[in-house]
């Protein structure tokens, strides 16, 4: 069934006009789930593309996708580098429809193509978990010395890998041998961590540098050599894990299925008509156009989960209409400040033309749950994994934006909806939410689109 | 009458209490609203980020994204660009089309792409370069455009 303009085909012979309209706007109706299927593409720039890695659990972000109307299957078209060596698993999770498929991904790969079959018909925005976990790359390691390792930070020294000049962002688990180290049983068995971060030692080698790694070790007294009085290290073999640098994600809804509004037979009465209409005025509701599918702010985001690091935060983006029309603007998103202290965050969502403000909307106090960083394997109450749990500094934002599946659920979804207003075809529209920022402050997950 | 897409979405009829019979002024309510329905109710298709500062005077690739369009589609893409003294060079690759969208001063453009292939998926690429020493690319917001009547199915 496909929308198509009503003519004589779509009547049936010897019946009234009022029968010929009917017919062909119940098929109308009928086809617009289908035929005016939704797809969105959340895309960023190459320089500030999101890379990640992800040891044993899917890590990963939430893409907000305006799915339309009765929604049952979509495609997750993915532009992207994977790590040449190495490969992994992509994960598309629909938590709302209990939905997700997790597929494989070759090393090297620089298209994947997901698709994700709903349990139930599903409409308008949905939040879906993108998330990835790495493969390891066993067949070739480097070697560094081990001094020691405390936490989430183990010190070591140049051998085949040398910290210095490799700092930043890193891609890797470190095999620890743990029949040389004092105690000789490290967590419960664990002998890999990753390694997200290389810090490098300015000082006198060695020490040439510090890896930073999750999770933790969770060891005390701490780990040393069990030769400290000889040798002083021992050691570690570094292998690389399936990274993904992401460019775009383009989301579209290939199977729908809306409503089957059957034949109106008592076409004469006009409140055997209503139905169908009520049937396009609910399309209109459920057809708007999508605006942002994601939180970040600019170049300096990566996977942008995270609105901001303290410091003023607010979200810009840009959006015209075709027709004057009536527009009001609704914005869904999940958030969680990482310091239990912050009471709550007050949230100011507004929207301009070239003459001013045309729209506004307060939230304040809006009441989040406090998250607190997960450093150990084993989460207690509300924490997350951010950083994959390596305490990494402010300006990081590489794997530290990815959050778990688990993690997306333990925040809130919120939403709030602007005053609508009177937009005019060939005006380009400002859309600006800033929010009071206190703390560190995620945001997981945002949609922008009109109503 | 002629065929026609209304240009602003026509108010549903009230007249409808039971048993009004049908009248011809509900009739083409209905069907314009029908009309209007499906022409304008197209894909969102893209949203860019804002990039604070455009450093680069040659053409850099910033963008490359799959995108898929209606089988209804015109094939024309409606581009909302804002920024400051920046040229942006918008691709459909496997359609092979584009355009070139110069922003001078601080300002904005609604532009189109046209010539892309209604209900195949297709690569999207966004070039951008500043033309002065500070270039800013505020956002940008990508839509399939609006059928006119002559391209309803």
């Amino acid at each position: 069934m496909t929308w198509r303009k009503i003519d004589d085909d779509t009547c049936d012979a010897e019946q009234p006009l009022s029968a010929f309209l009917t017919t062909g706007l119940a098929a109308n109706a009928n086809s617009y789930a289908q035929d005016l299927s939704r797809s969105f593409t959340l895309a960023w720039p190459f320089y500030a593309a999101p890379k990640w890695a992800s040891y044993e659990i899917p890590i990963g972000f939430v893409m907000m996708f305006d799915v339309g109307i009765g929604a049952r299957t979509i495609s997750f078209s993915f532009a992207c580098s994977v790590n040449p060596q190495v490969g992994g698993s992509i994960l598309v999770a629909h938590q709302a429809s209990q939905t997700q498929v997790q597929m494989p991904v070759a090393a090297g790969a620089t298209t994947i193509d997901v698709t994700l079959a709903l349990q139930s018909p599903q409409d308008g925005p949905q939040a879906f978990f993108i998330g990835w976990i790495s493969e390891q790359y066993l067949d070739e390691a480097e070697t560094v010395q081990i001094y020691s390792a405390v936490d989430s930070v183990i010190t070591v020294g140049a051998d085949s890998f040398n910290p210095r000049g490799n700092g930043g962002v890193y891609f890797g688990v470190i095999d620890v041998p743990s029949t040389a180290l004092f105690p000789a049983t490290p967590n419960a068995g664990r002998t890999r961590y990753q390694v997200c971060r290389v810090t490098e030692e300015v000082g006198p080698s060695p020490p040439d540098g510090y890896l930073h790694v999750w999770p933790a070790i969770e060891e005390n007294p701490p780990w040393f050599p069990v030769n400290f009085d000889g040798t002083k290290f021992v050691t570690g073999y570094l292998y690389q894990l399936g990274w993904i640098e992401l460019y775009s994600v383009c989301a579209t809804v290939t199977q729908a299925t809306g409503s089957q509004t059957s034949r109106v037979y008592a076409h004469d009465f006009a409140t055997s008509q209503q139905g169908v209409s009520r049937l396009t005025g609910s399309a209109l509701l459920n057809l708007r156009k999508q605006i942002a599918a994601g939180p970040a702010q600019d170049q300096t985001g990566g996977l942008h989960a995270i609105l901001s690091r303290t410091g003023p935060a607010f979200i810009v983006r840009y959006f015209s209409v075709d027709n004057d029309r009536t527009v009001g603007i609704n914005v869904n998103f999940r958030a969680y400040p990482l310091s239990p202290s912050a009471a709550g965050y007050s949230f100011r969502a507004f929207v301009e033309d070239a003459t001013g403000l045309v729209a506004e909307q307060f939230v304040n106090n809006a009441a989040l749950p406090s998250l607190r960083p997960q450093q150990r394997a084993t989460s207690t109450g509300f924490e997350v994994i951010c950083a994959n749990g390596a305490a990494i500094g402010p300006a990081e934002w590489g794997m530290s934006d990815a959050l778990s599946l688990s993690d997306m659920i333990k925040t809130q979804p919120t939403s709030f909806a602007l005053p609508a207003f009177n937009a005019v075809a060939g005006t380009i529209y400002k859309v600006t939410i800033s929010v009071d920022i206190f703390s560190d402050f995620h945001l997981v997950g945002l949609y922008i689109g009109e109503n | 009458m002629p065929f026609v897409v209304p240009s602003v979405l026509p108010a549903a009829p009230r007249e409808m209490n039971a048993p009004a019979r049908i009248r011809a002024s509900t009739m083409s309510s209905y069907l314009l609203r029908d009309r209007f329905v499906f022409a304008t109710s197209r894909r969102a298709i893209l949203q860019l980020w804002p990039i604070a500062s455009v450093t680069s005077a040659a053409f850099v690739t910033i963008v490359l994204a799959p995108f898929n369009l209606l089988p209804t589609s015109n094939g024309k893409l409606r581009i909302t660009v804002r920024g400051t003294n920046i040229e942006l060079r918008v691709f459909a690759y496997t359609a092979g089309v584009i355009v070139t969208i110069p922003i001078v001063g601080t300002a904005q453009s609604i532009t189109t792409l046209a010539g892309c292939t209604p209900g195949a998926s297709d690569f999207l690429g966004i070039e951008v370069r500043r033309t002065s020493a500070a270039g800013v690319l505020e956002g940008a917001w990508i839509c399939d455009a609006n059928l006119v009547a002559g391209e309803l199915p």
